[in-house]
């Protein structure tokens, strides 16, 4: 990067640099359907030999149903593996989406708790606080904001604490 | 000057459902583009659009004048690409640190990260350790902001920018976007309530029942005409 090199112009370079693949093209799927006729072949392949090796009594050609066999399992281990790394990816994705939704729904849920656990330093349950299970209506609340008053050091510039 | 994002003819759709129908937006370098527009016309799926996070079903999204149409949002983050979305997207259980640590991925130090955080939002300094879920909206609006300053974009994408906070609040968050723009980034920014964005915009453009029905300068005629625009009653 040269000194007078704009923020644009890095952009422009990045980007002529960025190895793009083209989705149009449909790579990941493309690569799901192979692992997935690959694993088929190795099953079909591997029930072929069987049967080959099973009908004939000629060496040479149950040394032939041998190849053909450890040929089906490898295609059938490469098609699993394919098939896993591009079905999983989407997987993941869904799985990670989900984590980060109920993080945040367990984080709002705690906040609500908040609200009666700060007044009492007390850990005994007080007389007359209401029970935690009360909570959810108030925890409810709080997301609306009734519970930003009860947070130490929250400020009130009119924003509704969601993210 | 050449445009660091451009929209040509976009149309994308949900499901069977068409949404956009040829959106052409161009941003250049330094420049401040609004995107107006009553609810349901579009705004934020065209933000997504350029974010590459919703396909493109025909039209083409080119980035420093190269096609990047169909590019994952991965590749688009990497050149520099940055979407904030609606509902500031913090993480509420992290802290602001945390938060901000999260953005090392780009490749900057956590203290290189802190640095431009801290140094344009000062109040997330002082909430360094608390949890960002316990901030005002304001705040996480600065927070979100910064995460975004953090991957050192060069097309930032705003959303709404201006959701759920006070006028006072949102005056400022479009003071440091201004600023930001200043140095050379281009901003695509939408919003619903057209005071706030115009204000800054260098651009505007009115997008209703996905269609760019206006495009021009944020005083005159667009200021003028945006309410009947908003009432649907253009023609």
């Amino acid at each position: 990067m040269t000194s007078t090199e704009t923020r644009a112009d890095r952009f422009v370079r990045e980007l002529a640099d960025l190895k793009v693949a083209d989705p149009a093209t449909g790579h990941p799927r493309l690569w799901q359907r192979l692992g997935v006729t690959l694993m088929v072949l190795g099953v079909v392949l591997g029930v072929t030999a069987y049967l080959v090796s099973h009908r004939t009594t000629s060496p040479l050609v149950q040394g032939d149903a041998i190849t053909i066999g450890l040929g089906a399992i490898t295609l059938g281990v490469i098609g699993s593996a394919l098939f896993i790394r591009y079905s999983l990816t989407g997987f993941l994705r869904f799985w990670m989406a989900r984590q980060s939704y109920e993080l945040s729904m367990l984080a709002e849920r705690m906040a609500g708790r908040e609200i009666y656990e700060l007044p009492g330093p007390d850990p005994a349950p007080a007389a007359g606080r209401p029970p935690m299970v009360a909570s959810t209506p108030a925890s409810t609340a709080a997301g609306t904001g009734a519970g930003s008053a009860a947070a130490p050091s929250r400020n009130s510039d009119g924003g509704a604490a969601h993210a | 000057m050449n445009a660091l994002l451009e929209l040509r003819g976009v149309h994308t759709a949900y499901g069977e459902l068409s949404v956009l129908h040829g959106v052409d937006v161009r941003v250049a370098p330094g420049e401040v583009v609004a995107l107006l527009g009553p609810n349901g016309a579009g705004k934020t799926t065209t933000l997504r659009v350029a974010a590459g996070v919703h396909p493109v079903r025909s039209g083409q999204l080119l980035l420093g004048g190269r096609d990047m149409t169909g590019a994952t949002p991965r590749d688009l983050a990497r050149a520099g690409v940055c979407l904030i979305p609606e509902g500031r997207g913090v993480f509420p259980n992290l802290s602001v640190r945390d938060n901000l640590t999260m953005m090392t991925f780009t490749g900057h130090s956590r203290k290189q990260i802190e640095e431009i955080a801290f140094t344009r939002f000062p109040i997330l300094a002082e909430r360094a350790s608390q949890a960002a879920g316990t901030l005002s909206g304001g705040e996480q609006q600065m927070l979100a902001l910064a995460r975004g300053l953090a991957t050192d974009p060069a097309v930032l994408l705003l959303d709404e920018l201006s959701m759920g906070l006070a006028p006072l609040i949102v005056t400022r968050l479009y003071e440091q976007v201004a600023e930001i723009a200043r140095q050379g980034v281009a901003v695509l920014l939408v919003e619903q309530f057209a005071a706030a964005a115009l204000g800054i915009a260098d651009h505007a453009a009115v997008l209703v029942r996905g269609r760019v029905e206006r495009q021009g300068l944020p005083d005159g005629v667009l200021r003028a005409e945006l309410s009947a625009l908003y009432l649907g009653s253009s023609s």
